[in-house]
């Protein structure tokens, strides 16, 4: 399980909004390739079927409450974003449960290590992708 | 526009299954702007291909192109290289576009991704609705600019049928009666005398009831 191959799209405000200059370093979480987006709704289906073509086990997208997104609408886009990647990720032949949508408060940096060992808690049952690492 | 729809997945990789190195050609016209064919949807059904290739263990190459108008000889021979060298090409564009790719290139098999649905105009974001048939006799002029031959189910010429109901066409769903329309629209044009003349049966020959249909334009010809 600790093995697993994650790939997280997040949103920079949901990241680092609310905190100052030097409060922050660059978000990091071991085992976890962290992709910095400027908005969730920049996030589109393709960038998440590519991650799990480049051997992702498990696509993760950290999101703001819509009520909160510095850009107005992007968060609203992302939850049928994530609906269509699901259907597109089951008609490959793919678990939809490893595509994993999180609207996290912000700002998130400081809860990461919790927030993805929740999701590798709450996905383990999937273990490694049938696609194989093969580009990994 | 061309409206189309993706076809199912599952029946591409049944029209892909004999073939292991597979090119995906989009257009950049109608069908992407209807977000079925375009680059993008070009490269979400290769990702999906391949992804499904990699879980079954099949080694496929599919590689991906947009040609920016899919129906017109030049827009292909530009890129007419690139096309070549595969055991088959997948068009994502209507049907023009997939018959164009077919007579270009006649020695490699040619197949559909999308289903081509109607001529549409876009609604609102995402939203696409048929409006015309090219029946080749245009009668927007008499109906105030709303089409009985494709928005009245029953294309019919001489006011509503008897199933309308508050507005909406009795085949159900939220579809509005066009005769509501065309009605509601000449009175506000003070035009409503356009309907006092009897509308003789159409000749549908210009239709595609007379076969398939040709355009020539002498004056445009090199």
């Amino acid at each position: 399980m600790g093995n697993l191959n994650i790939t997280a799209l997040c949103c920079s405000s949901a990241l680092y909004e609310g905190l100052k200059p030097g409060e922050y370093s660059r978000a990091y979480v071991e085992g976890v390739q962290i992709i910095e987006t400027p908005c969730s709704g920049k996030v589109d289906p393709i960038y998440l079927l590519k991650a799990f073509e480049k051997g992702a086990d498990l696509v993760v997208v950290l999101a703001c409450d819509q009520r909160l997104c510095t850009t107005l609408e992007g968060s609203k886009r992302i939850h049928k974003r994530i609906e269509r990647t699901k259907l597109l990720l089951a008609e490959a032949g793919l678990e939809p449960e490893r595509l994993v949508l999180r609207i996290v408060r912000r700002p998130a940096l400081k809860s990461l290590d919790i927030l993805f060992a929740g999701i590798k808690e709450a996905t383990k049952e999937l273990g490694p992708s049938p696609v194989g690492r093969n580009d990994r | 526009m061309i409206v189309g729809e993706r076809k199912p997945f599952g029946e591409i990789q049944g029209l892909l299954g004999r073939y292991d190195n597979i090119l995906l050609v989009g257009c950049g016209t109608c069908v992407k702007v209807c977000f079925t064919g375009g680059d993008k949807e070009v490269a979400v059904l290769a990702s999906q291909l391949r992804l499904a290739a990699a879980k079954g263990k099949k080694k496929k190459t599919i590689s991906e192109m947009t040609i920016e108008r899919q129906c017109e000889i030049e827009f292909v021979d530009e890129v007419a290289g690139k096309l070549t060298g595969n055991d088959v090409i997948m068009s994502m564009a209507c049907g023009a576009g997939v018959q164009m790719l077919a007579e270009r290139f006649p020695d490699t098999p040619v197949l559909p991704a999308v289903n081509t649905t109607f001529l549409g105009l876009l609604q609102k974001q995402g939203h696409f609705v048929e409006n015309c048939q090219g029946c080749g006799t245009c009668v927007l002029g008499t109906f105030g600019g709303i089409c009985p031959v494709s928005r009245c189910a029953k294309s019919l010429f001489n006011g509503p049928c008897g199933g309308s109901q508050n507005g909406k066409c009795e085949i159900g769903g939220d579809t509005p009666c066009a005769w509501q329309q065309i009605i509601d629209r000449l009175a506000k044009l003070k035009q409503l005398d356009n309907l006092k003349a009897h509308v003789p049966p159409k000749n549908w020959s210009t239709a595609r009831h007379g076969g398939p249909r040709k355009l020539i334009r002498e004056d445009n010809i090199l």
